[in-house]
């Protein structure tokens, strides 16, 4: 490090009870327990923690879970994917949240301006229950915005993909899709180009994805909640098509048993008509 | 058997009223330009009923007139008495400005009569219009009270009671008058034999059916099969944002009218009418993905329509028209609100999945939303298609070519196995790409369009192959037998 100092300056906006200056005027009797009370704050982060305390879903990849807050995708908020080109594997990444999402809660997984036609058979085969899927296709990019934020602050979606005209979106669209996200308690994820990397956004979580090998991509978090961004996690999908695999053999499992059950259980109504007939002294 | 009578004291007024955006003081004259009926603010000005136009106008240069309108209240009448018909199977209109209710059939579930005459009350007040309920053994006597606002029939005075004119004349009301006998208790009181001699068997049978010695059968209405109502704005209106008014008048009437019928609306049509008259109104159809019943639900997308429609430059008639007409389902809550299992919780999210689908569609069209559905076939074209989000339907549809014959489940259950690697992108229709930008990695997979299909891709034989473009995206690319490489997906 050398003589070199780091400073860093950390802006927070108190609300609370207590503020820093009301902290700073107390009487100095008990200067440690001031200090204390002003670390305790919620809204101060201290640069050596990661956040664990928000709900997440775990992304299906080890790897990446690792790194994320709270070890998976936020429940509620703004995630950015920035891709180096349509086709990275950015779908790859998101089918087990969307799988994850689709089969526990009963709320839309919404597509808004896709560039593409999803492909229902394979992403069924990842384990998304298709008939969750909501595919909008608006024709004007306020149209969009308004869809994504009309979606977002519904409440009846889990997980909303957003395609927006990148030259048209402003730092203060992806504040408003923000607070839309939270209200409707869903995750709504933007795919952007690698180069919207320089400009400015709100979303809490952004993730650089960039091709590797074969069945591989390299994530770089940009922007995370409660930590420094990290650059060049491998994520192999192959890790993921094992878990696919499993989960289908054990639905196959599952629907076998239920039709066993079905199969064996008995006919009710000759059950409660047999006393009746077999009672004495019951004219008929 | 207990009848409710129910009086709309201000309706020849409250019917222009209800259609005017702008508050001024209002009166309605009849035929021969003498004022019938003032409002609040008319009568706080010191008009009063019986005077003439000319001496109305002069209190007041502001003042707005109608000349009355007996059909136009009939109608109204009409749509109230539809509106009540949540309270009684029997409902029967007394014009002018009454309606008699049989209740005593109603009143287990609503409680006592005194309640259902304030619920009833309150569905008026709702629609716009002042009411007063009384009830009585007879719809007669009933009514009566309504029309007086008396709680017994001492206090009816007999003018009120006229409330046919074959009931009593205005030449019986005098003569009785004169003896003395100002309320219709007091008239029910004199010996009936001597009336009889004095005025006619005419008053005897109205006093026979009041007091309920003489059967008094009451024409039930039958409620309209369908709903229609019109509003004739006194003034053109120009902008969307003045229209939500009368538009909100509208629906809180077709609220009511569905919920005395028990039905729910999937789709309602608006019809803009310009006031030249030459040119062509505008139609406005809404659309719901389940039947809705309040004035809120209609209300919410009907404005996100609104916004994206181009609406004449000055609207004059407005009209609602409800179509797709349904059963009502009404929402079943659960007892404890924890417990979110059950069809019902399913339901209520059906609904609220279905409100999105409805602001979406309103707003960007019919056709932007979608869903996908998979299909039982082979090619990545036709293994699977969109449909509307929300029908209910198999989530997989049977291809025509493995319609019959018992392999069906085993060819199901083998195909992911069967079926190479699959993109989760789709191109549709496939893009041509030059060979010299991929790096194949896996393949070929033979895939042969059917020849029995038809069309432009029949029998068309594509060998699959996993490649690697030259930017790093994995697809899915396949070639012709004519050599021509095309991207169909990414992975």
């Amino acid at each position: 490090m050398g003589g070199r100092l780091i400073l860093y300056m950390h802006t927070v906006t108190l609300s609370g009870p207590m503020s820093i200056a009301t902290a700073m005027r107390r009487p100095p009797n008990r200067p440690n327990a001031r200090l204390a009370d002003l670390l305790a704050h919620p809204a101060l982060w201290q640069a050596g923690r990661l956040d664990t305390a928000a709900a997440a879903t775990p992304s299906g990849f080890s790897a990446l879970d690792a790194h994320l807050p709270g070890g998976g995708w936020p429940q509620a908020g703004l995630a950015e994917l920035l891709l180096a080109t349509a086709g990275v594997g950015e779908l790859r990444l998101l089918a087990p949240l969307m799988a994850a999402l689709s089969r526990q809660q009963p709320r839309w997984v919404a597509w808004i301006a896709p560039p593409f036609v999803p492909y229902a058979p394979a992403l069924e085969a990842q384990g998304v229950q298709t008939d969750r899927l909501l595919l909008v296709h608006p024709a004007t990019h306020p149209q969009t915005l308004w869809a994504l934020e009309r979606a977002g602050r519904s409440g009846s979606c889990s997980l909303i993909l957003g395609w927006l005209d990148e030259r048209r979106l402003r730092a203060a669209d992806t504040r408003r899709l923000k607070l839309a996200a939270h209200q409707g308690n869903c995750l709504i994820c933007l795919f952007r180009p690698a180069q919207a990397a320089a400009r400015s956004s709100m979303a809490e979580l952004r993730l650089r994805l960039t091709p590797a090998a074969a069945d591989c991509v390299t994530v770089d978090i940009r922007k995370r909640r409660g930590g420094w961004p990290v650059d060049g996690i491998r994520v192999p999908f192959a890790e993921r098509q094992g878990a696919v695999a499993l989960q289908a053999q054990l639905d196959r499992w599952r629907q076998w048993l239920g039709q066993r059950q079905a199969m064996s259980r008995p006919v009710g109504l000759e059950h409660d008509r047999e006393p009746a007939m077999g009672r004495p002294g019951v004219v008929h | 058997m207990l009848w409710l009578g129910i009086h709309f004291p201000y309706l020849p007024l409250e019917v222009f009223t209800r259609e005017s955006v702008r508050q001024a003081a209002t009166v309605v004259i009849d035929a021969g330009g003498r004022v019938v009926l003032t409002d609040a603010a008319a009568a706080a000005a010191g008009i009063a009923p019986g005077g003439t136009l000319a001496s109305a106008h002069s209190i007041l240069p502001a003042l707005d007139h109608h000349r009355r309108d007996p059909a136009r209240e009939q109608r109204r009448l009409r749509l109230l008495a539809e509106a009540l018909y949540r309270f009684s199977a029997t409902v029967s209109l007394a014009p002018p400005g009454g309606v008699m209710l049989e209740i005593g059939a109603s009143l287990k579930l609503f409680g006592d009569a005194a309640h259902l005459a304030g619920q009833a009350e309150a569905v008026c007040r709702d629609l716009g219009h002042e009411a007063r309920a009384r009830w009585a053994r007879t719809p007669l006597a009933a009514l009566a009270l309504a029309r007086a606002g008396a709680a017994s029939l001492d206090d009816v005075p007999l003018a009120a009671a006229a409330i046919e004119p074959a009931h009593l004349t205005a030449e019986q009301i005098e003569r009785c008058a004169n003896m003395g006998v100002r309320t219709l208790g007091r008239l029910l009181a004199l010996p009936r034999r001597e009336l009889a001699r004095r005025f006619g068997d005419g008053l005897i049978g109205y006093l026979a059916r009041l007091s309920g010695d003489r059967a008094d059968p009451r024409p039930g209405i039958r409620p309209a099969e369908r709903f229609r109502s019109t509003l004739h704005l006194l003034e053109p209106l120009a902008s969307k944002e003045a229209i939500v008014f009368p538009m909100q008048r509208l629906l809180t009437d077709l609220q009511h009218w569905l919920v005395a019928r028990q039905l729910g609306a999937e789709q309602i049509r608006w019809l803009f009418v310009p006031s030249g008259g030459s040119r062509q109104a505008v139609r406005l159809p809404v659309r719901f993905s389940a039947a809705q019943q309040s004035r809120d639900a209609f209300l919410d997308i009907t404005r996100l329509a609104l916004a994206e429609a181009a609406l004449p430059a000055d609207v004059i008639d407005l009209t609602l028209e409800a179509g797709r007409l349904r059963p009502w389902a009404p929402d079943s809550h659960g007892l404890f609100p924890h417990q979110a299992g059950g069809a019902t919780a399913a339901d209520g999210n059906i609904q609220a999945l279905g409100r999105l689908v409805d602001q979406l569609q309103a707003r960007l069209g019919r056709d932007a939303c979608c869903g996908l559905v998979i299909r039982d076939q082979h090619t990545p074209e036709r293994a699977w298609v969109r449909r509307p989000p929300l029908e209910r339907g198999p989530t997989l549809l049977r291809g025509p070519t493995l319609q019959r014959g018992p392999t069906l489940q085993r060819v199901r259950a083998a195909e992911p196995a069967a079926a190479g690697r699959r993109p989760l992108w789709l191109f549709d229709p496939p893009r041509a790409v030059r060979r010299d930008r991929l790096t194949l990695l896996e393949g070929p997979e033979r895939v042969h369009t059917g020849w029995w299909l038809g069309g432009g891709e029949a029998g068309q034989a594509r060998d699959y192959y996993v490649a690697r473009e030259h930017d790093g995206a994995q697809c899915w690319v396949f070639v012709d037998p004519a050599e021509q490489w095309f991207l169909h997906g990414y992975f």
